[in-house]
């Protein structure tokens, strides 16, 4: 099955790489215990920065797409299929909306939220 | 006598090998894919100017004459010789020599892929979504022969090693070998887990290489194995005047070998084609 990533698209390159992995699944190009390339290999490949398919891989292993096992490589996770209908982006964002929602109703102001959402960002990365 | 004659004909056959059979092979090569996949339909194949490459294709073709030439030379000074009984080295310097164009092809090849992947302006990059394995390119059993030959090897420098004799290297000779098995392993490694050299070659095409290129590796590894295993019997046999003989035949089983390109009339040159926005651009 081949990959095709567009470095003029706006889209982050680690993002297309997820988007065209969850598509072969979900198309069934790519089936559960079907091997993946190594993260070299693929960024080799495709001419990419190593860290930049460890991210993807890192996120679909999160999703519980793909599952690294050790020295025997990566491959595609038995409950990919059903995971990949499950847009976390979506829920975080739903989430967020429902929050936001509720503190416009107590009068809290755009730019409160605003401000403190930052602090809370700020405050989990520091 | 008649082993002077026989190795005339193998030092001949080397000479005419190398410096001729080979070269000419090469140019022939260079020039079908010229005539036949030329830079007004295949733009992306020639980084560089044609005249770069008929300068190129010249330049080759005089250094072969000229050491087809030398070879000549060495072959009448060897007839003349009546004490010419160890040759040996001097057929070591000549293959070198006979090298000299091949590695200038290497190089400049080098320099080519680099100058096509900055020339490559596609923005889109493709890649197989699975895994390259080493035995997806190496048959089993011709490993296995290698990893054999190695065994057997290091079995016959532990037996010689008994000896004691003066001129044995002992165990450097298991060093030397594991060295140019590393070497190769490590080349076989590049190639299948390594970047794309061409970065428009087909992955079919990528595939046969790499698989072209292991296959020689083992073989020669192996051949280089034996050739050290028969150098030490000769010499353990006193038999050090067939040594030459050894050596030359050796050095043509090499090149032989490391000569071989893949067909190419299997070559996929359609990667090589304008695209067609670039070249309705052209013809606008």
């Amino acid at each position: 099955m081949e990959i095709a990533i567009n470095i003029s698209d706006p889209a982050p390159l680690f993002a297309q790489l997820i988007d065209q992995i969850k598509k072969a699944v979900l198309s069934g190009e790519l089936t559960p215990g079907s091997p993946l390339p190594s993260i070299r290999q693929l960024a080799n490949d495709l001419e990419l920065n190593h860290n930049t398919v460890a991210k993807a891989y890192r996120l679909l292993e999160r999703d519980a797409i793909i599952q690294t096992r050790g020295y025997r490589g990566t491959v595609i996770h038995p409950d990919a299929r059903e995971n990949c209908s499950v847009d976390l982006n979506e829920w975080v964002n739903s989430e967020l909306e429902k929050v936001v929602k509720e503190f416009r109703k107590s009068g809290v102001t755009d730019s409160e939220i605003r401000i403190a959402f930052r602090n809370v960002m700020n405050n989990r990365n520091s | 006598m008649p082993e002077k004659f026989i190795f005339c004909l193998v030092f001949l056959s080397q000479i005419i090998l190398l410096s001729y059979y080979y070269p000419r092979r090469i140019m022939n090569r260079i020039k079908y894919v010229i005539e036949t996949y030329p830079p007004s339909q295949y733009p992306k194949l020639y980084p560089r100017p044609l005249e770069y490459y008929e300068r190129g294709i010249r330049i080759f073709r005089k250094l072969n004459i000229f050491i087809l030439a030398i070879g000549a030379l060495l072959l009448a000074m060897f007839i003349g010789d009546p004490t010419s009984d160890d040759w040996a080295g001097v057929i070591v310097g000549y293959f070198f020599i006979q090298f000299i164009p091949i590695i200038l092809i290497e190089i400049s090849s080098h320099k080519y892929y680099k100058l096509m992947r900055e020339a490559n302006s596609d923005t889109i990059r493709k890649a197989q979504l699975q895994p390259r394995r080493l035995f997806d390119v190496v048959s089993p059993m011709l490993l296995g022969t290698g990893l054999f030959v190695y065994a057997l090897f290091i079995v016959f420098i532990v037996y010689v090693k008994q000896f004691g004799y003066p001129w044995f290297g002992g165990y450097i000779n298991i060093l030397g070998i594991t060295g140019v098995n590393l070497f190769m392993a490590a080349i076989i490694a590049w190639n299948l887990y390594g970047k794309k050299r061409d970065p428009h070659q087909a992955h079919e095409d990528r595939m046969s290489q790499t698989r072209l290129v292991a296959t020689q590796l083992i073989y020669i590894s192996i051949a280089a194995t034996i050739f050290v295993a028969v150098s030490i019997a000769l010499s353990a046999f006193d038999l050090h005047h067939l040594k030459q003989f050894a050596t030359s035949l050796y050095l043509q089983l090499i090149a032989v070998m490391s000569l071989q390109t893949m067909r190419i009339d299997h070559i996929n040159f359609e990667v090589y084609k304008a695209d067609p926005l670039m070249s309705g651009e052209i013809s606008a």
